[in-house]
């Protein structure tokens, strides 16, 4: 079975004045169903490491493959089409768009994917149950709570079906409770089959995980397998 | 299709929100649109009348008419009671001597008027206006009757006792019946009415209320003489003029634009007194259609600055709105749009403005100026299809405005517009 991830020495460097290398030959593999954490501390690179994994961004030198294609030469275009159909994103503040409704931000994907307008409808709305929202889709994120905003989010990122739920710190601007509701969705949806890289610097959110990385200084410090993945994952 | 609707119900979504806003910033546009529009029903108008005055004058005729010269000051003081005898006005010499050396000369008629009182049996004792006037008057004026005839070669040879009146008088004095047939009294003379002239055109020097009545010019001369006897404050005055109004009708518009000055010159030889007027429609409505022009190219100068200072608004506010929604173009790239989603985002927003503004400035410019015919002394003249220029350009407007924030929008680093706060 082929790898859902597979970085293969890996560089990001930036041309600040003096070039910078935030990412250092960084070899990752990451099997379908695997639930990542990316640990590290500010520098280290775990930012960089993320774009690029959310294919915002190209490595300077180095191999991407997602799902079997190498997108590390992709053009902005296909780069975009890969975004909206193989991944999706969940960030720290939610990212939820204000001056629309909670159905028509979890359809923005589906919107850039040329889903028609009817199927968005029924597609949305299915995702809004899902995270317990069903009875909220016409209401604005301004009237909703952080936990329930994060909701919608995790339903968006959801609504192409990617192959990897990226997450960064999606816990860091909610209490520890609600922070743990949340986690419990991410768990949730792990056990029924995604994949999912989650940034974070709380290593009791990366407990969650079934593998956490360390970045230190661009290079991957420590890959430590929490749990073995079940094979059903795969 | 639905792709496309879909976009346009994204962009309408978005100007709802700031609803002031996209309003403040479409008024910009309808008002541009909407002096655009204005300024070409004027334009219309304006040349339709200057079309219609010379249709009604006759762009190849060249108009004379005798008028009274200044008073020379070293005759005796004060008006003095008793007969005067004024002898003044364009002669029969001139005409030969016109119709002999200018050239292109193709046909003219002759005015004698005078002032009489007319009398029928429903409306009796007013003063009209008696037009002793050749046959080829009408012909020459293009002058439309609508019922009867005008006077023929036969009725100024013989001298006919007949006469032409205009509808109004016809409407006056007879009301329903047919006025043909009938017989008016001019200064207790009969006359029979042959025809009914429909309408006086402006700038002839007569107009309805002068009631005019037109008999075969022989007739004029044979009956009422060409002195013309005015009583007037208890003072007789006596004109003698030759010839009231000279119509000339020339081979086209060049042979009357060069026709004037040889006109004036002989006129100058002739007369050493200036006591007759020469009028060139051609002239009058050609100098009329570049001061026109000069007003329409000031207006639309102004229309089209007012257009800009719209376009430089939507341009300004998109600017702002990009700015503020930077992190909006970032989550939506991030989860698939792609750089032409973007444009087509913002562009359609300014488009929206604009299509809108002009929409809601060509409704105006349409119901606007029929309302403004008294400010200006001509019939400004709205059509559909004269509204869609302005329209197509306030789109235009939308798209050029719109283009360069919505580029700026699209080159955004998704990276950085994620983390803009």
């Amino acid at each position: 079975m082929e790898p859902v991830i597979n970085l293969e020495s890996v560089t990001k460097t930036y041309h600040v004045g003096v070039g910078v290398t935030a990412l250092d030959g960084v070899d990752l593999v990451v099997p379908d169903g695997q639930y990542v954490a990316i640990m590290g501390s500010s520098g280290s690179g775990k930012s960089t490491m993320l774009n690029l994994l959310g294919c915002l961004d190209r490595p300077s030198a180095g191999k991407y493959y997602l799902g079997g294609d190498d997108v590390s030469t992709f053009s902005d275009n296909r780069l975009s089409e890969i975004r909206n159909t193989r991944l999706g994103f969940v960030f720290q503040s939610f990212n939820l768009i204000s001056w629309m409704t909670v159905t028509q931000n979890i359809e923005i994907p589906l919107f850039y994917k040329g889903v028609s307008r009817s199927q968005r409808r029924r597609k949305s709305a299915e995702l809004g149950d899902m995270v317990g929202l069903g009875d909220r889709l016409d209401h604005r994120p301004s009237q909703l709570s952080g936990g329930q905003m994060q909701r919608v989010a995790i339903a968006r990122a959801l609504s192409n079906d990617p192959m990897v739920l990226l997450a960064d710190e999606p816990t860091g601007n909610l209490d520890t409770h609600t922070g743990e509701e949340i986690m419990e969705v991410f768990t949730d949806l792990n056990a029924r089959g995604r994949t999912i890289l989650m940034v974070t610097h709380e290593s009791h959110i990366a407990a969650h995980a079934d593998r956490v990385i360390t970045l230190k200084d661009g290079h991957i410090e420590s890959d430590i397998m929490d749990y073995n993945v079940d094979e059903h994952h795969g | 299709m639905g792709k496309l609707l879909d976009v346009i119900l994204l962009a309408m979504h978005s100007l709802s929100v700031h609803l002031v806003r996209s309003g403040l910033t479409m008024l910009g546009i309808v008002f541009g649109v909407c002096s655009v529009s204005v300024m070409l029903a004027i334009q219309t108008g304006a040349s339709k009348e200057a079309q219609e005055k010379l249709s009604v004058l006759g762009s190849n005729n060249v108009i004379m008419n005798s008028i009274e010269p200044a008073r020379e000051t070293s005759g005796g003081g004060g008006p003095r009671r008793g007969v005067r005898l004024k002898r003044f006005g364009i002669k029969h010499a001139d005409i030969k001597c016109i119709v002999d050396n200018v050239p292109g000369v193709e046909d003219y008629a002759t005015v004698n008027k005078v002032k009489l009182r007319y009398y029928c049996v429903s409306d009796r004792k007013r003063y009209s206006l008696v037009m002793g006037v050749t046959p080829n008057y009408q012909d020459i004026l293009n002058l439309r009757i609508s019922q009867g005839r005008f006077i023929s070669a036969a009725d100024m040879l013989h001298m006919q006792p007949y006469c032409v009146i205009t509808e109004t008088l016809a409407r006056k004095a007879f009301r329903c019946e047919n006025p043909v047939g009938q017989t008016i009294r001019l200064k207790g003379q009969p006359f029979d009415i042959i025809g009914v002239m429909d309408y006086i055109p402006s700038k002839l020097g007569i107009s309805e209320e002068d009631i005019p009545i037109f008999i075969p010019k022989s007739t004029k001369v044979g009956k009422f003489g060409e002195i013309n006897v005015n009583w007037y404050d208890g003072n007789m005055t006596s004109e003698d003029i030759q010839v009231d109004q000279l119509i000339l009708r020339m081979e086209d518009e060049s042979a009357v634009l060069k026709a004037a000055p040889v006109i004036s010159s002989i006129m100058e030889k002739n007369h050493d007194r200036l006591e007759y007027a020469i009028m060139i429609p051609l002239k009058l409505i050609q100098a009329k259609a570049a001061q026109q022009k000069k007003w329409d190219m000031m207006f639309l100068v102004i229309a089209s600055i007012s257009l800009i200072v719209g376009g430089i608004g939507i341009m300004n506010i998109m600017l702002a709105s990009v700015t503020e929604r930077t992190r909006e173009i970032g989550v939506r790239r991030a989860l698939g749009a792609k750089k032409g989603d973007i444009v087509i985002q913002f562009l359609f927003e300014a488009m929206t403005m604009t299509t809108i503004g002009g929409l809601i400035g060509v409704i105006i410019g349409y119901f606007l100026p029929p309302m403004l015919k008294d400010t200006f002394d001509i019939t400004p003249i709205v059509s559909v299809p004269m509204l869609i220029g302005p329209f197509l350009m306030a789109v235009a407007v939308g798209i050029i405005s719109g283009l360069y924030p919505a580029k700026r929008a699209a080159a955004l680093d998704p990276i950085e517009a994620l983390r803009h706060e």
